[in-house]
């Protein structure tokens, strides 16, 4: 088995926050090494612009879903590869509002983040800027600004203007969505050129994934990216603390080896499943239940969003898979408001399938098959949607544990993921799908149908101020184990109602200054 | 079945702007479908049933039709599949094995005949026992029958609107790269995208099917 030799850093994942933490760390002197269970893609020779071909973005491997709602996994939730779901995200670049870090204060439900707004404010700034986020010129909702989106919005799509009709029709607020392409060049990248492959595979580097932002910068400052390197177990030494990650490494024979990567410090980015799965399947005569889980909460409190699609039949040619499908958006019912009978709230954003996942949203939705579906898709560039994007409320119940006795291509225990939805999320969920159509509507819509649907992970190892009830602190320390970091979106509190990758990665940046200013006193 | 409003519109036409790798995918799915090294030749024939009523292409000469079972029987032995299962279902392999033996069970309950030997109608009234979840059969006692159809049917659809010839006859121009598109307003159209001959619009059968016969299953998410 090789070990090599120890570094300042492993990071376990190169996606959304994995990207920012190898960055950060090599500009500031770290010696980093990001592992990678996945390719490191070249968007010039592995990305196609066909919809079949690029499954392979989805995280695949063997997996269950179960719970009185299982949710889908895949294209849904997760990305494989170094940069993670951010090759494939649709993008939407949303701070969360001041209240996401209050719930419990403010609406008594959950729990508070033990971090604030005001805590990520800097942080969301400086991760905009990086990615070069376009944006409106002002935002009218929560989230306050000290200034504008670097980059100016893009313009509206045939969709975009569909929600922004029926908002206006309704005094309901809109605004061109903040979303991470770019509208100008930014160092050696193109702007978008509207080709709407965006959730496939930007092939132009223009959308503003991990991989062609903050791992370029990170491999020139030095960090090493390792990837088709499965981590398998974290190892800590007899006091306790984290010391390597053991990992399968596949070669370019397909040959799997093992190896090991020690570190001063372990941080694990692997998301809401392989995340709490790791720390799980890290379980030792120490740690019997899993690594740096005295509280029993890893792989507890898992969320996603309700992101059921209303489509709407237009009387005009709406051909919404023109341009980045993330268009316009409205955050007017992302609060909590007295006259409804549930908390928190929800956003509402343009989509753009293409056309095989239009018909299978036909297809699931209407019940179509034989000739009237073929006969339905002769209309489809009739066709607008609009996306949910619903708060769900962190439940026990809900989360991630190892499958008893299957196991995946390395061996390794499958994670079982389950979930189902609380009284207040349906409650919400229904609202939301009801203004949707009202909009669609508004806008003109002849006829209009629901898709259900989740996307998004958040929480499994959540954040908190007491190491009794959370798995780390709010600088993404394991409470129970030194050197040993959980930054990504599993340390989320509650979900929000704002797409989460933006506050991924301001958490992933802010981690990395506490990291780096820790070291400087020597407290790591 | 109604004509395409889009007769005679190719995206092929535009093949040559397209990104060099992005060409040789698509062309190399027109002029290879797959060896079938999955399915027995008995399932095959089965599926083949099944893919002509799911996706009827009866308007066209049996050459010019759009293979699908080939792609599934790849996808299948190459396990190019998205590797999770609900906790009730079985992994995917054993699903299509089991549904299609469980289509030919309900056929042969009805009527006494394999699925393959009945006529349209009865072939649609099984499907639709099966999408409703309301067919015989001891398979379905452990493959939840509508469960499966939903898989059936997205999995045909995403090998039938894989293909140009399903792209032409739903006016979409193909895949756009590199030159992406200019006219993004609503109701603009960009030069290299078809007009229809005629309207032929959808909202009768939307609300005909509001209520959702529920084929399940999910697109993945868009958003």
């Amino acid at each position: 088995m090789r070990r090599h030799e120890e570094v300042d850093a492993v990071i376990v994942g190169v996606g959304a926050s994995g990207g920012v933490l190898v960055k950060k760390l090599a500009e500031a002197g770290w010696r980093v090494v990001g592992l990678d269970a996945g390719p490191h893609w070249n968007p010039h020779e592995d990305f196609v612009s066909d919809e079949r071909t690029m499954h392979k973005l989805y995280w695949r491997d063997r997996r269950v879903t179960g719970g009185d709602d299982p949710i889908e996994l895949a294209g849904n939730v997760t990305g494989r590869g170094v940069g993670g779901s951010t090759v494939h995200y649709s993008m939407y670049a949303l701070r969360m509002h001041r209240s996401d870090f209050e719930v419990r204060t403010r609406d008594g439900v959950a729990s508070d983040w033990p971090l604030s707004y005001e805590d990520l404010e800097p942080y969301y700034e400086e991760v905009e800027h990086e990615l070069g986020i376009a944006g409106p010129v002002d935002w009218p909702w929560d989230a306050p600004r000290r200034g504008a989106y670097p980059y100016r919005p893009h313009k509206l799509n045939g969709v975009g203007e569909v929600l922004a009709r029926g908002c206006d029709a309704l005094g309901i607020q809109w605004r061109p969505g903040a979303i991470a392409t770019l509208s100008a060049p930014k160092q050696e990248r193109p702007p978008c050129v509207y080709r709407g492959w965006c959730i496939y595979g930007c092939t132009t580097d223009a959308k503003s994934s991990t991989l062609v932002t903050y791992v370029r910068a990170a491999q020139k400052a030095g960090a090493e990216i390792r990837p088709n390197s499965m981590a398998f177990r974290v190892n800590t030494d007899p006091s306790g603390r984290a010391r390597s990650v053991s990992y399968y490494r596949t070669d370019e024979h397909g040959q799997v080896h093992e190896e090991e990567q020690a570190a001063r410090v372990v941080i694990v980015s692997g998301y809401s499943i392989e995340t709490p799965r790791l720390l799980l399947m890290s379980a030792s005569a120490q740690h019997p239940d899993g690594l740096a889980n005295a509280s029993g909460m890893v792989g507890k409190g898992l969320m996603v969003h309700s992101s059921d699609i209303v489509f709407g039949r237009m009387p005009e040619p709406v051909s919404m898979f023109k341009a980045p499908p993330p268009n316009t958006i409205t955050q007017d019912f992302y609060e909590t408001d007295p006259a409804n009978d549930f908390v928190r709230g929800y956003s509402v954003q343009t989509v753009g399938p293409l056309p095989i996942k239009f018909a299978q949203n036909v297809a699931s939705s209407l019940g179509l098959w034989g000739t009237d579906l073929r006969e339905f898709m002769y209309d489809y560039v009739h066709y607008a949607g609009l996306g949910l994007v619903g708060e769900t409320l962190p439940e026990d119940r809900n989360g991630v544990t190892l499958h008893p006795d299957e196991t995946d291509q390395y061996g390794l225990p499958i994670p079982a993921v389950s979930f189902g939805w609380g009284e207040n999320d349906s409650k919400l969920k229904t609202a939301g799908v009801a203004r949707q159509k009202q909009i669609l509507e508004a806008a003109g819509a002849q006829a209009t149908f629901a898709a259900s649907d989740t996307a998004h992970l958040m929480g499994g190892c959540r954040m908190g101020s007491d190491p009794s009830d959370s798995v780390v602190d709010r600088d993404c320390a394991a409470w129970d184990v030194s050197g040993l970091y959980i930054c990504d979106g599993s340390v989320f509190v509650t979900s929000s109602a704002s797409n989460p990758s933006l506050t991924i990665q301001a958490i992933a940046a802010r981690t990395a200054d506490r990291l780096v200013a820790a070291g400087r006193r020597h407290e790591l | 079945m109604k004509p395409s409003p889009y007769a005679g519109f190719d995206p092929l036409d535009e093949a040559r702007n397209w990104e060099d790798r992005t060409r040789e995918v698509v062309f190399h799915r027109l002029q290879h479908a797959p060896e079938i090294r999955f399915f027995t030749e008995r399932e095959v024939a089965t599926l083949d049933a099944i893919v002509d009523r799911i996706l009827p292409q009866e308007d066209r000469e049996p050459e010019a039709r759009v293979p699908i079972t080939p792609f599934i029987d790849q996808v299948l032995f190459e396990d190019d599949t998205d590797g999770f299962r609900k906790a009730d279902m079985p992994w995917e392999q054993d699903a299509w094995k089991w549904g299609l033996a469980g289509i030919d069970e309900t056929s042969r309950a009805r009527f006494g005949a394999d699925f393959g030997a009945l006529d349209a109608e009865r072939q649609n009234e099984v499907l639709s026992a099966v999408q409703k979840g309301q067919a015989e059969g001891e398979v379905w006692q452990r493959l939840p029958a509508g469960k499966f159809f939903g898989k059936l049917v997205q999995q045909v659809i995403s090998m039938y609107y894989a293909h140009p010839a399903a792209w032409a006859e739903i006016g979409w121009p193909g895949p756009a790269s590199k030159r992406g598109y200019m006219r993004t307003a609503y109701g603009r159209i960009d030069p290299w995208q078809p007009r229809p001959a005629h309207e032929l619009p959808s909202v009768a059968l939307v609300q005909a099917n509001e209520d959702g016969s529920g084929a399940g299953g999910s697109g993945g998410a868009l958003h």
